[in-house]
């Protein structure tokens, strides 16, 4: 396609010179780019072949603004870019010291547009940090030709250069950089300190990286105006001043364990106590509420120095005991007299009071207090001694429940918090038997019943978490009795009435946590379950939206995984599966692979993958080569992901991890006995899994498709392999194997299905002629679908063809076409 | 002087990824989250690392463009409020959740916001009413006002203390079938944010466009061909729906039309019940009969793509890069009696931008290619206010600086020139990442007495109210850093002052051949006769007049009896009607008087 592509490339730079910038499509000329900087990763440079043209593209500035294109965000910014996909070759940084490139470059730093400012400061600290080891390969270049400069700026360069046993070049540029640095550290410029606040990010980008020796040049000459910045106080300038000595801090630290340097002229030491006097200089001086923004963002960043640790522990105490009236551990000695009083002074009105508290309380910006108290409530869970705060800490909780001033928030974050509560404590069951436990499920019951469909979708999430917390408990106490179940069952069965989808899905998802449990004690079905059955079926052939439809299928999966796992003996076949279930596994096939939202159809096929998989290995267990299922796989005991997340992990959904499971699916042979085969694949077409997968292979679809040819390819290598590059003689299936057929007739799939076997030549069951096809070998399906090449198509994003580059360069010489056509209408750029 | 600061992050000259931070009063606020479908990688939501590199705080959202709202609330970690209308906030997370499911679709994405991420987002948000003012903390409120465009879609108006932004979102200035058009007080903010993807357009009369679009959809089923129309699931299609199901009604037509997907029946569902945002002849026909609730639209079923024969289908995505549309539009491109329509833009990298760029020859998966013989046509059925209505809006609200974003910069440019021209106001468009700043007047809070408002009250009678501003008299007292306006008596009091009375005199000569008593008995007559609701006195033995607290007093000039000379004085509190009757006398007395 390069090839192709090559031979397009001239067109398209004449039309995109000729339409300027006139493209229809904004994205267009990015995505050109992000192909060139892919070429140029790859290794074709394209700045090689072209590198005659690097004095016209990259002399630009004063170019430029004659044409006025300068004044374009988006060409200063593309220059900056290409100026650092330069730097990735060695004669780089001579050309910039040659066309004094720097200064531009200085002048961006601080640029009107944020984005251009960024990505220069990103290139300045690129320079700093990695040029000096590329530098060092021109070295030897470099000493043949340079000169015998004389004067002191000269030996100032020189000697820097011998200091970081760099490039002449590179010394030149570094000091440039850092006499800019200095200067605008300092600068009072304008009111913003703009030129302060950018300079102070690029110390912060390049102290994060640097290595001695150059990290200690760094440090000494700006420490000075560090030090003037913190006399002067600027509360604009405070959080990122502070994140620069903290780097500086925490950077000279490991360098000087990474790299154990020789002492040289700059001590490592001295540069951390510089840091390390300035930090509590700041702590010490700055007036709140600067101080306590300083304080939080010092716990936050994880800082290293205990000292430091507790002197802004006790600061940020402060407010508390002004508030409180009393004598908090370590606030003795914080803060200064003049701290003090303007604290005072600042929580004598409302609004400071209340944001001082929320930094104080969680360091996080802003929040209303209740949730910041809860949030730090939960991280108390974790604690020692937590187990005997429970009581304490449940009676807070139900009380923010109850309260009928509650926000949907707040209920939110006490349910998340009681769940961390509940789950550190031994036996979550038995707690739930104690009385705060009873006084919990009574405000839940109302909260069910909230009007908001928030508080109530939050509180069925939070039965069946705990469900599934008391599930995960295993406790042989909890599993003599199934009062949590008992008892938020029927709310939860309620709940499948609710008006909002969002709920009846998460009642679901519950329910299938609290039937868990009661499975896990042993319990027989009882009769409300065969009425739940039913029900779920309803909603699965009847709800408008998809959250609850695909909520069933997994309640589904969820049982039949939890059934397989629980089973005492061996099933030979899946005419050992209770039938209850048996009929349910059938209905939701047949229901599901027929579902409009095509997540449904994915959540069915993974319950017929688990139904293909435990026919084909009577080990029990979906073993290897199994997708990984959420609610299942992710053992039912662990915290479940909701049903219809698109889950990170879940290998069916990417290239790279098909190929893995594939992989492990074949490294684990299927068990069944040969002779057995036929009455398994017998059994799966009369489960209707056979049909659903050929369903699936044909939709519009592509996670359905794919899915699908996975399963199904899984299918055939069982039951009758094909062709391998590894096995040359075909394996021909037993006869009973080849003697399974499947029905064709009243599929929308039928037609595919037999246009296929017609080009293959094989036979079929015909009735009344040619046009009507009854039924076809299931083999003979299998190996006439080319599923390799599908799975191959399939595995790819479904607009990969016109996402690519050619379809990119194609689409930029039509829009040069249709430029040349009076007669096209323009197509306006609106929103979606 | 304070500062008005805005950013966009997003939709800074140039359309999608709508992000615009606010800073003003202490207060930080970001106005849109949205998404930008032209990309698949992390530029398709803006560029939040900005925001945390500012150190800035993110407050409060209001979202016609939601995009990218679970990724900044459930993946970068905003733990906020944000604000939505109440059709917004339920009508949202359906959007979103179609748009996860296309992009899902599409390329398998693993690192994109899931469901259950999208409710917890859409729990987190407070929802609006039109024209209700929230408060947000003790200084910063917002009022929503009707947009149009989409249904639930509204301006903004934000307010810390004197200063005010009002930010538009998208909106249209002309109601379309089931929408009104977009309205605002004259509420003078200091800076109004507009949207400007129509800053040169004039568009031309909606009705041609429609009519154009169902003919050519008539001529299309009448020999026999099939439509398809590519939409996403709300908003223009809604209005296509209506505007079909109203053409087969009246032409009796006989030919299917179908909605491809599930999620219509949702859309619709809201549609019914959100009836109040509608325009007024949908609600005013609600009760015979649901605009919503169609008769001719059938759900579709994806074998209906083979039947024979003519028909219309809606299908989503609306730009013809995954699933069902892409799928019928591969079956039925072949044929040239067929036509696709699309009424919207579409992104480079799909196959719709490529069929609207003219390309006939498609490739597609697997080295194949497809000949697209059908009929292709582009009808933008967008919902954007034009040039004119760009300006209307200006006229409503009465801004004092106009911001464009969510346009092309050649465009905005235009429409920048014809702002400042015609309103005599600053226009700023700035790019992404660039900040317009604008410095407003100061406010500055002065404390009333109690006293000077009762007092004022039982002068006045009527209550106080915000929307009548009236004029106080009182003392403004400086003290100790403070502003108070007091009585003058409490003034003094206070200050320990003594009261001066000022009054003005002035000295007016008449021609008037009478004695003084005649010429005094004269004025009496003649300013009686004039102001007839004043008290005017005759004090003949002072040889005065007195009109309230004017006192007019008559001599005879030393050296002609005939010339009066008139002395006035007045205090200072009737002032404009001493300056009245110096006025009035200089003219000399009426002749017929007697």
């Amino acid at each position: 396609m390069d090839g192709e592509c090559m031979e397009l490339l001239p067109r398209v730079c004449s039309v995109l010179a000729d339409s300027g910038s006139s493209l229809p499509d904004d994205t267009s000329l990015e995505k050109l780019l992000d192909w060139f900087t892919g070429l140029t990763n790859t290794g074709r440079c394209l700045l090689e072949e072209e590198s005659r043209q690097l004095d016209l593209v990259f002399d630009p500035p004063h170019h430029w603004r004659e044409a006025g294109f300068w004044e374009d965000p988006c060409v200063r910014i593309g220059w900056v870019q290409g100026l650092r996909a330069m730097l990735q070759h060695c004669p780089a940084l001579d050309f910039l010291v040659e066309t004094d490139l720097t200064k531009v470059l200085l002048q961006l730093q601080t640029d009107s547009s944020l984005f251009v400012a960024a990505a220069a400061n990103d290139v300045l600290s690129h320079i700093l940090v990695n040029q000096s080891l590329l530098s060092r390969k021109c070295v030897d270049a470099e000493e043949k030709d340079g000169g015998g400069e004389a004067d002191a700026a000269a030996a100032d360069v020189r000697r820097l250069a011998l200091t970081l046993g760099a490039s002449h070049h590179y010394a030149t540029v570094t000091m440039a950089i850092l006499e800019h640095v200095k200067v605008s550290l300092v600068s009072k410029e304008t009111e913003e300190r703009h030129q302060t606040l950018q300079g102070l990010r690029l110390l912060g980008l390049v102290f994060g990286q640097a290595r001695a020796p150059l990290l200690g040049v760094l440090l000494t000459s700006v420490s000075e105006p560090l030090e003037a910045l913190v006399t002067e106080g600027h509360s604009r300038l405070t959080l990122l001043l502070l994140d620069v000595l903290l780097t500086a801090y925490k950077f000279v630290l490991i360098c000087s364990y990474r790299d154990n340097p020789t002492p040289g002229p700059e001590e490592p030491d001295s540069c951390q106590t510089t840091a390390s006097a300035l930090i509590y200089r700041m702590l010490d001086t700055y007036k709140p509420p600067d101080v306590f923004h300083a304080g939080a963002a010092l716990l936050r960043r994880d800082h290293s120095d205990l000292s430091h640790k507790a002197k802004t522990a006790g600061l940020l105490l402060l407010p508390l005991e002004m508030i409180t009236g009393l004598t908090l551990p370590g606030t003795q000695s914080a803060g200064s007299a003049e701290q003090r009083s303007s604290l005072a002074e600042l929580m004598n009105s409302k609004t400071p009071c209340i944001s001082l508290l929320c930094v104080c309380l969680t360091h996080v910006d802003r929040l209303m207090v209740q949730r910041c108290s809860l949030e730090a409530l939960m991280s108390l869970a974790v604690s020692p001694g937590a187990a005997e705060r429970m009581r304490e800490v449940f009676s807070v909780l139900i009380q923010y429940l109850d309260n009928p001033d509650s926000e949907p928030t707040v209920l939110h974050k006490s349910y998340q918090t009681l769940l961390k509560w509940i789950s550190v404590c031994p036996d979550p069951s038995s707690s739930m038997r104690d009385q705060p436990g009873q006084d919990l499920l009574t405000v839940v019951r109302k909260r069910v019943c909230d009007v908001r469909w928030e508080v109530r979708d939050s509180t069925v999430e939070f039965l069946g978490e705990l469900a599934a917390l008391s599930l995960s408990k295993k406790s042989a106490q909890c599993a003599s009795e199934d009062s949590l179940g008992c008892s938020i069952t029927p709310h939860l069965v309620e709940a499948l009435q609710d008006s909002e989808s969002y709920v009846r899905a998460s009642a679901i998802t519950a329910l299938a946590q609290a039937i868990a449990l009661s499975m896990q004690q042993g319990a027989a079905p009882r009769p409300e379950q065969t009425v739940l059955v039913s029900r779920l079926l309803e909603i699965l052939s009847g709800d408008t939206e998809g959250f609850p439809r695909r909520a069933v299928v997994r309640y589904f999966t969820f049982w039949f995984s939890l059934w397989t796992q629980n089973a005492t003996e061996p099933p030979t076949s899946s005419s050992s599966l209770p039938p209850l279930l048996a009929t349910s596994v059938h209905s939701v096939l047949s229901l599901g692979s027929a579902d409009l939202d095509w997540e449904v159809k994915v959540h069915t096929l993974e319950l017929a993958g688990l139904l293909l998989r435990r026919a084909l290995s009577p080990g029990g267990a979906p073993t290897s080569g199994s997708d990984t299922l959420t609610l299942s796989s992710a053992s039912p005991w662990g915290q479940p992901p909701h049903p219809y997340a698109v889950n990170g992990q879940r290998a069916s959904h990417t290239p790279h991890s098909q190929a893995g499971a594939r992989q492990a699916g074949s490294a684990a042979p299927i068990k069944v006995g040969e002779a057995d085969l036929g009455g398994v694949l017998a059994g799966l077409v009369e489960q209707g899994v056979v049909s659903v997968l050929l369903s699936g292979l044909f939709d519009c679809d592509r996670p359905v498709a794919l899915k699908a040819c996975a399963l199904l390819t899984e299918l055939r290598d069982a039951v009758c392999p094909t062709l391998t590059p590894a096995n040359h003689t075909t394996a021909h299936p037993t006869a009973a194997v080849a003697a399974v057929t499947c029905e064709l007739q009243g599929r929308c799939w039928g037609r595919d299905v037999g246009a296929l076997l017609d080009s293959r030549g094989c036979d079929w069951m015909r009735e009344n002629g040619e046009e009507c096809r009854v039924s076809a070998k299931v083999c003979d399906v299998l190996r006439s679908l080319d599923l390799d090449e599908h799975l191959a198509v399939l595995t790819q994003s479904s607009d990969h063809v016109q996402n690519s580059a050619l379809s990119l360069l194609q689409d930029i010489l039509s829009v040069g076409d249709k430029h040349t056509d009076p007669n096209t209408q323009e197509v306006i750029v609106d929103c979606y | 002087m304070p500062e008005i600061k805005v950013t966009p992050l997003g939709a800074g000259q140039d359309v999608g990824r709508s992000c615009i931070l606010v800073s003003f009063g202490g207060k930080n606020i970001m106005l849109d989250c949205g998404m930008h479908m032209g990309f698949n990688d992390d530029r398709r939501f803006p560029d939040f690392s900005y925001i945390t590199q500012n150190g800035r705080l993110t407050d409060h959202f209001h979202l016609d463009h939601c995009g990218a709202l679970p990724y900044m609330s459930e993946m970068v970690g905003y733990d906020g409020p944000i604000y939505m209308t109440h059709p917004t906030k339920a009508i949202c997370p359906i959007l979103l959740e179609d748009f996860r499911k296309i992009t899902v679709d599409k390329k398998g994405e693993t690192n994109f916001f899931t469901s259950q991420m999208i409710k917890d987002c859409m729990k987190k948000v407070v929802p609006l009413n039109l024209h209700q003012t929230v408060q947000v903390d003790d200084e910063l409120e917002i009022k929503a006002y009707y947009a149009g465009h989409v249904l639930g879609a509204a301006m903004v108006q934000l307010k810390v203390g004197s200063e005010s932004v009002v930010y538009t979102g998208d909106y249209n200035m002309t109601p379309d079938r089931h929408l009104g058009a977009a309205w605002i007080d004259k509420c003078r903010p200091d800076i109004l944010i507009s949207e400007s993807t129509y800053a040169t357009t004039i568009r031309d009369s909606k009705r041609c466009r429609e009519r154009d679009f169902l003919k050519k959809v008539h001529e299309t089923v009448e020999r026999g061909g099939k439509v398809l129309i590519p939409v996403f699931a709300l908003g223009r299609a809604q209005e296509l729906c209506i505007l079909l199901e109203t053409f087969w009604e009246r032409m009796n037509l006989k030919a299917p039309i179908y909605f491809s997907t599930g999620l219509t029946e949702k859309a619709n569902h809201y549609y019914k019940l959100f009836i109040t945002w509608t325009n007024q002849k949908i609600r005013k026909t609600f009760v015979q009969r649901n605009m919503f609730e169609f008769k001719h639209i059938k759900p579709f079923d994806r074998s209906y793509a083979d039947n024979p024969g003519p028909m219309v289908v809606f299908a989503t995505p609306g730009m013809l890069h995954a699933g069902q549309s892409l799928q019928i539009f591969k079956k039925w491109a072949g044929h040239e009696k067929n036509m696709v329509i699309m009424p919207g833009y579409c992104v480079q990298g799909t196959i719709g931008h490529k069929i609207l760029n003219g390309q006939r020859k498609l490739e597609l998966e697997g080295r194949s290619t497809l000949e697209v013989k059908l009929q292709v046509e582009y009808m933008s059925f967008s919902a954007h206010a034009d040039a004119k209505g760009i300006m209307q809006l200006i006229r409503m609200a009465e801004p004092r600086n106009v911001l464009l974003v969510h346009g092309e910069a050649a465009k905005m440019e235009f429409l920048k020139g014809k702002i400042e021209q015609e309103f005599s106001i600053n226009c700023f468009m700035p790019a992404n990442g660039e900040t317009a700043t604008v410095t407003t007047n100061p406010s500055v809070p002065v404390d009333i007495s109690l006293n000077l408002l009762k007092r004022e009250m039982s002068l006045g009678g009527t209550l106080p109210d915000p929307k009548k501003p009236r004029t106080m008299h009182g003392t403004l007292i400086m003290k100790e850093n403070s502003l108070r306006l007091v009585s003058p008596e409490q003034a003094l009091k206070e200050l320990g002052l003594s009261e001066h009375q000022l009054r003005f005199t002035c000295r007016v000569q008449l021609q008037d051949p009478h004695s003084d008593a005649d010429t005094l008995r004269r004025i009496y007559t003649h300013l009686k006769s004039v102001l007839k609701g004043y008290t005017t006195q005759h004090l003949p033995d002072s040889m005065s007049v007195m009109v309230e607290s004017i006192v007019v007093k008559v001599s005879s000039s030393a050296e002609d009896p005939n010339t009066k000379v008139l002395l006035l004085s007045w205090s200072y509190q009737d002032e404009d009607l001493g300056s009245f009757l110096s006025t009035l006398l200089k003219k000399g007395l009426p002749s017929g008087l007697c």
